[in-house]
């Protein structure tokens, strides 16, 4: 059976100021990542001669001018914040609570899922996923879970697979394998 | 005229495409009134069905599906408060009061009569307005098309005016994923960093059912949707009462005011159903004789915004199918599904398959009619359809998000790349930037660079010489005028604050 835990509880100023940190950390790493961008776009794109515009401008235009307004938004957090943030807050309360919470699970069950679609095939993947997103959210009828995962699981093959045609994910190795034989008994 | 009529019709009343569009009026009805599930994201879960269809049934079938969803959203406003899509919520303000005083049966009969007629209202708006505005379109050369890309563009970002700097950001990063594969005119390959996947760019449907499905389902994962069984409206059967002429007579300008109204918020690019609901409903809340009764059950409420939502659908495919521009997110993912079927969707596409617009014509006087009837018949039944958990409904909704994503190109990697959008769609929310304008800048981007670099080459390399023509000029000064508004705006009101 899983177990989901609760988040810590935590204040709301903390709260504020942790979210704060972590609009300033996203910020700052689309600025480092188009600031890359920039760079690797002039660097890698060979020079256009004639009259037009390279291939490298455009991109470069819109890299600068995301640059600037990430860093006018980077003030605006900034002044927007009174008291002064401390980086140890964050890792106190937002992030760990983050990490605890049924968001944060259901990303990774949903990156996990998406992941081993190719390795472990559509069927066999998408009945564990289900049973365990379900659970995430809030199911807690073994029943219901198991049931409605098998359900949902075939109803989407037959539509995607018989259907429509789809040739969904079978796996590797023995799951392939596993997969062809629950395909044949349908 | 009577041509385009015609084949409209006769696209829609083929056997198979006829059963294609009455499966989209129910499928979307009940996506549209499961609460969570927006019209964006009913059309987005949609489009995977259509890889199966030629491109004039596919749109004919989105459409429906579109139309619908709308249409369904208003019969969980009415009997759980619960707007099924955002564009519902002025419903709510007097559908669940009626419903509460014991009359849901004709609350639920003035929202489909009203969604009907805006819809054809619309339609016909469309089908006279579109035709126009393409051959207008057609004269327009690589400068004045970049223009109006721009201008699409602009529109969304002034209309979330509290977050202007970080509407455009979005917009921005839109773009810039759109300049992710091969160069448009040259070919050289862009930001690919050796990867072979990349060369043929971010592929847009998984992008956007990550952003509008996904994004959505992590958003609820905290906090399921729930019904409130405790409501006095539910738990009982509905049966709709259609209207009686005198009450059609009463609401008939109300009918005409938000059918007008909401066809021409439709048509602004990136204005959308939701502010055409809004919109509506406050000009009836000022002007009607009955204003007095908003908010405690008055007909005329649910009869504004339910026509203007319905209405404003029809409008956002007059800029789609005359200019290539979607007119909101909903409209840009249709634009995305025939990109992905290989049309070319702009001005040329009225000259060269004038049956798209009959299609889509067809598919939206088809499904205003069949929209009526199903409704009727599911809301009889909608208790038992929501009482679906969304613990359940939450996975499901992945699944066919997963599914539709990987039938593209059976490729797992789209399914990584739907997931990898809808957690960044999750990152957008919760710092308040905006998913519907980083869909517009990836939807537009190909076609805005690929006309401003032909104009420039055109002119010679001056960028002067693009600019400074008259329309472009012109087009370009209203975007200026677009943007710096909310920002002067704000510059005003902390003026006045401090003042």
């Amino acid at each position: 059976m899983l177990v989901v835990p609760s988040p810590p509880v935590i204040g709301v100023k903390a709260k504020e100021l942790a979210h704060l940190w972590l609009e300033l950390l996203f910020n700052s790493a689309l600025v480092a990542f188009f600031t890359y961008a920039y760079y690797f776009i002039g660097a890698t794109v060979p020079k256009t001669e004639g009259p037009g515009w390279g291939a490298e401008v455009w991109p470069q235009v819109i890299l600068l001018a995301l640059i600037i307004l990430l860093g006018v938004n980077i003030y605006q957090i900034y002044r927007r914040n009174t008291s002064t943030p401390k980086p140890s807050q964050l890792r106190q309360t937002d992030l760990a609570s983050f990490i605890q919470s049924k968001m944060f699970l259901a990303m990774a069950s949903l990156f996990v899922y998406g992941i081993s679609l190719q390795a472990a095939g559509f069927i066999l993947s998408t009945l564990v996923f289900f049973v365990v997103y379900a659970r995430i959210v809030g199911q807690k009828n073994v029943k219901a879970l198991v049931l409605s995962s098998f359900v949902a699981t075939f109803a989407v093959y037959f539509v995607f697979s018989r259907a429509l045609g789809v040739m969904l994910p079978r796996g590797y190795g023995v799951l392939r394998d596993f997969a062809i034989f629950l395909e044949s008994l349908l | 005229m009577f041509d385009l009529l015609l084949t409209g019709f006769q696209i829609v009343f083929s056997p198979g495409t006829f059963l294609l569009i009455f499966a989209g009026t129910v499928l979307g009805i009940i996506f549209g009134a499961m609460p969570g599930v927006s019209a964006s994201m009913s059309v987005a879960l949609a489009v995977p069905f259509t890889y199966a269809m030629s491109p004039v049934v596919a749109i004919a079938f989105l459409v429906a599906v579109y139309n619908a969803s709308i249409t369904g959203g208003g019969i969980t406003a009415i009997l759980f408060k619960i707007p099924g899509t955002p564009s519902n919520a002025p419903t709510t303000f007097d559908g669940y009061p009626m419903a509460q005083q014991g009359k849901a049966g004709k609350a639920l009969g003035i929202s489909l009569i009203s969604s009907a007629i805006g819809g054809t209202v619309s339609a016909i708006a469309m089908l006279l307005l579109a035709p126009q505005l393409a051959s207008v379109g057609l004269r327009f050369g690589p400068s004045e098309l970049f223009a109006v890309s721009v201008l699409g563009l602009s529109v969304l970002t002034a209309l979330d005016s509290d977050n202007v700097i970080k509407t455009l950001i979005s917009g921005l990063i839109g773009l810039f994923l759109a300049t992710i594969g091969m160069d448009p005119l040259i070919g050289i390959p862009r930001f690919t960093w050796g990867n072979r996947t990349l060369l043929g760019g971010v592929e847009m449907i998984p992008v956007l059912i990550g952003l509008f499905a996904i994004t959505e389902v992590l958003k609820h994962t905290s906090k399921p949707l729930k019904l409130d069984p405790t409501s006095s409206s539910a738990g009982t059967d509905f049966k709709t009462k259609l209207l009686t002429l005198k009450e059609a007579w009463s609401i008939r300008w109300t009918v005409v005011r938000a059918s007008i109204l909401g066809t021409l918020v439709g048509i602004l690019p990136g204005a959308g159903a939701t502010i055409a609901a809004f919109l509506s409903y406050s000009v009836e809340a000022k002007i009607s004789p009955n204003r007095k009764q908003f908010g405690h059950g008055a007909m005329e409420g649910i009869a504004a915004s339910e026509t203007a939502n319905n209405a404003a659908a029809g409008g956002s495919m007059v800029p789609l199918l005359a200019l290539g521009i979607p007119g909101g997110t909903a409209a840009a993912v249709m634009m995305s599904a025939l990109v992905v079927q290989g049309v070319q969707v702009g001005p040329i596409l009225h000259r060269t398959q004038p049956e798209f617009l009959s299609a889509v014509f067809g598919s939206m006087m088809l499904t205003n009619v069949l929209m009526v009837l199903c409704s009727m018949a599911i809301a009889k039944v909608f208790n038992k359809v929501l009482n679906v958990p969304y613990s359940i409904l939450g996975p499901l909704i992945v699944l066919f998000a997963a599914m539709g994503s990987f039938a593209l190109r059976s490729s797992p990697g789209d399914v990584v790349l739907m997931i990898v959008a809808g957690i960044i769609g999750v990152a957008f929310a919760s710092f308040k930037f905006s998913a519907a304008a980083l869909v517009l800048g990836l939807v537009l981007g190909g076609l805005t660079e690929a006309n401003l670099r032909r104009a420039i080459l055109l002119e010679g390399g001056s960028l002067l010489g693009v600019i400074s023509k008259p329309i472009t000029a012109v087009l370009l000064l209203a975007c200026a005028a677009i943007l710096l508004l909310p920002l002067l705006n704000g510059i005003l009101e902390r003026k006045t604050k401090v003042a």
